[in-house]
């Protein structure tokens, strides 16, 4: 699956003209994926409500000034991701580096398999860049270029952290 | 096939599972409802109503500035007192200018003065002089 950015552009500028409906479509497209994202990171999921709730009203002013030197969904990204860490930095319990937390999070809860479940444990235990790759490539399904600028690296990069996070759940399965 | 081909085409299909699940969870719904309520309003305020508002501001602070400082009238501004006091200087060399009669020297008028000292007594001596006089009549 791959992001519209044309789409999400003509919807930020009718949000700029006034047309809040067209921020609401913004919502409805990205507040999925933002949510699961927040899920899998502050292993808690009222608050990745909270957190994707504070990601979008930050959009609401961000997106007024937006240069469209970035995809929306880059911009949704990164902001997630420092909510995120401010989340996790009132919480002194948990970090966002931290990766060998023993507690099921709430998307292993959700498997419907003891093999899912034990997918999404190790997917949690690796170091942060592989996991963010799987968790952008594999389960969230986006482009290689996408995922590189979401995740400031280049595609080649994206490819090669993918290659070595599989191996690595190779060798722990 | 090889063992770890067994294991690579295992981990890849568990993967694929794991991601169609991980993509069936879906965000609350009221998040929207809670965006809802921050929304901004739809209609901005027109041409004539942005500057109404300011001079209307301008207008208040000033009632409310008359109103804290009491009544004109009770209260005689340090110009207007300036003004009456000039007036009485001047008015006795106006007399004089009209009506031909003895130079008087004008009399200024001074507000009293806190500062101002009590009339002193008169000295002993021209107590006793004016009393032995008046015995004498």
């Amino acid at each position: 699956m791959s992001l519209d950015p044309v789409d999400d552009k003509t919807l930020i500028q009718a949000y700029r003209r006034g047309d809040f409906r067209a921020f609401d479509q913004l919502v409805q497209r990205h507040q999925d994926r933002l949510f699961r994202l927040a899920g899998a990171w502050l292993v808690d999921t009222s608050l990745a409500d909270d957190a994707t709730q504070e990601v979008f009203m930050r959009a609401m002013t961000g997106f007024q000034k937006f240069q469209f030197r970035a995809q929306p969904f880059t911009w949704l990204y990164q902001t997630l991701k420092n909510v995120c860490r401010e989340m996790n930095r009132a919480r002194p319990s948990a970090t966002y580096e931290e990766t060998a937390d023993p507690s099921p999070g709430p998307f292993e809860e959700t498997a419907i398999s003891s093999d899912q479940a034990r997918m999404y444990s190790l997917i949690r235990n690796l170091p942060e860049r592989q996991r963010e790759v799987i968790l952008l490539r594999v389960f969230e399904d986006i482009d290689v270029t996408t995922t590189a600028k979401a995740m400031r690296c280049r595609p080649g990069t994206v490819k090669a952290l993918l290659s070595q996070a599989r191996q690595k759940l190779k060798e722990l399965w | 096939m090889s063992m770890a081909d067994d294991a690579t085409s295992a981990v890849d299909e568990i993967l694929r599972e794991s991601g169609e699940t991980w993509r069936s969870q879906h965000a609350p719904r009221y998040i929207r409802r809670r965006l809802s309520m921050h929304e901004p309003a739809p209609s901005r305020p027109t041409r004539g109503l942005r500057w109404a508002l300011p001079v209307g501001a301008i207008a208040a602070l000033i009632m409310v500035g008359t109103w804290v400082s009491g009544p004109e009238q009770d209260s005689v501004s340090p110009l207007r007192l300036k003004a009456v006091s000039a007036h009485l200087i001047r008015a006795p060399s106006m007399a004089r200018l009209r009506t031909p009669g003895p130079i008087v020297a004008p009399t200024i008028p001074s507000a009293p003065s806190k500062l101002r000292r009590p009339p002193t007594p008169p000295r002993e001596s021209e107590t006793t002089s004016s009393m032995e006089s008046d015995d004498v009549v």
